[in-house]
């Protein structure tokens, strides 16, 4: 996925005809955003059901603010800051012990990189990453998720998150050593059982 | 460490560093084995990440229907921009076929038109509904109470109303008998008289919500008759509220 540096001009005119009252232009414009939309939010709330709730709330954001939007320089940096902001209220909302045990539960003990996997092991993988990923600090996870997951630049993450750049870019490399510390941790606790 | 040289390692560890840059990060990892264990612990992340980011990608649910339906239920975001759709396009159908006939409109009344909505064919027929039939007169109708957004619905319920006014709003347009229409804010009007000494009041009356006025439209119709009949039909009364039918001088 690539950012639109440039917003293209059929998304401007999405955004003119839907602020004027065009409900296709309005679905289109849904349908355009909301693979990286609901992406950014699984990723942010590791939950499929609050990620589609995340999503579809940042749309209905998105159709209040239409007026207001015919000037906005990109559209997707929009969507990004709106859909961080609704997945750390609800992160705030939910309670974070309870989902963490939930997480350590089913957590992992190892991760084997750079090896053969069949699905179900790169399955199994997948979910080892996301559940360290969850144990970051906020700020941590949200700048990973939007760096790697995303694939957004720093300038981007920092208009999304209201970090600056440097601060963005200190988050990702702390972040990173972290991930590496637990999955590093998790493979340590394999090799003793 | 600082935030700058953390920015230096990752542009390191993430490929993007320049030569010199590399060069000096090089020197200091080699300098520092505390400072190497750390760049290996975020090169092990980074590599975690980058697969995560390699795996499957999550299926994407279809987000625009649920959406809509959400706008739609959502505290009356979608009946209402509709509801505006609708009555700005009366009022463009208003300003391009009827102002040469009824002057008062052209005194502010009805809104001017927006460049971005077609003009008339050539024969005079509107962009959209039917010609106005020059016999037809003009009636105010006026709404008093709340739209189905101002309530405490349930959304399937609101939506439901909401799509009961719009096909009411619609039938008059695409009779023709839809001129214009405008939606009234929730403040409260303000009432000017003139008072002692050629002084001009200005009051604000107290009014219950119920009593509100909340729209207007301009229809045309045949008669006083079909003008009730009209007014009478209109789904906000069905819904609790009441409208006030007026007639007006010009025709």
């Amino acid at each position: 996925m690539t950012s639109d540096h440039v917003q293209s001009p059929d998304t401007t005119e999405l955004v003119r005809r839907s602020a004027a009252g065009d409900d296709q232009a309005f679905r289109d414009l849904v349908e355009r955003h909301e693979a990286r939309v609901y992406r950014l939010a699984l990723h942010l709330l590791g939950d499929p059901a609050a990620a589609e709730e995340a999503a579809q709330e940042a749309f209905v954001r998105l159709y209040r603010a239409l007026d207001g939007l015919r000037g906005e320089a990109r559209l997707s940096t929009w969507l990004h800051r709106v859909t961080v902001n609704l997945c750390r209220d609800e992160q705030r909302r939910l309670k974070r012990a309870e989902r963490f045990t939930d997480l350590d539960a089913a957590a992992p003990t190892l991760v084997v990189l750079g090896s053969e996997m069949d699905d179900l092991e790169r399955e199994e993988m997948s979910q080892r990453i996301r559940a360290a990923l969850e144990r970051l600090p906020e700020h941590q996870k949200e700048a990973i998720v939007l760096r790697y997951l995303s694939e957004l630049s720093y300038a981007e993450i920092s208009e999304a998150t209201g970090a600056s750049p440097n601060t963005v870019a200190s988050r990702v490399y702390r972040g990173l050593r972290r991930l590496g510390v637990l999955l590093g941790a998790d493979r340590g606790q394999e090799e003793v059982s | 460490m600082s935030d700058r040289f953390d920015e230096r390692l990752l542009r390191y560890l993430e490929g993007r560093a320049s030569e010199d840059e590399a060069r000096e990060v090089e020197r200091r990892l080699a300098a520092s084995p505390a400072l190497e264990a750390e760049m290996e612990e975020a090169r092990r992340g980074l590599e975690a990440v980058r697969r995560l980011a390699g795996s499957a990608e999550a299926e994407v649910p279809p987000l625009a229907g649920a959406a809509w339906s959400r706008i739609a239920g959502g505290g009356g975001s979608r009946s209402g921009a509709h509801r505006r759709a609708l009555l700005r396009r009366a009022a463009v159908i208003a300003a391009l076929l009827l102002l040469p006939a009824s002057g008062w409109f052209a005194r502010g009344l009805v809104a001017p038109p927006l460049a971005t909505l077609p003009g008339p064919s050539p024969d005079g027929v509107g962009p959209a509904g039917a010609p106005p039939d020059p016999q037809l007169r003009p009636y105010v109708i006026l709404f008093e109470g709340v739209w189905p957004d101002g309530e405490r619905l349930e959304p399937w319920e609101e939506m439901e109303r909401s799509e009961v006014y719009m096909s009411w709003f619609e039938g008059l347009e695409t009779r023709g008998q839809l001129v214009s229409g405008y939606e009234l804010t929730a403040a409260p009007e303000v009432r000017f008289r003139r008072g002692p000494l050629g002084s001009v009041t200005e009051t604000v009356p107290e009014t219950a919500p119920a009593d509100r006025l909340v729209g207007l439209i301009v229809i045309r119709a045949a008669s006083e008759e079909e003008a009730r009949r009209i007014a009478a039909g209109s789904p906000h009364i069905r819904y609790g509220g009441a409208v006030l039918l007026k007639a007006t001088g010009g025709g």
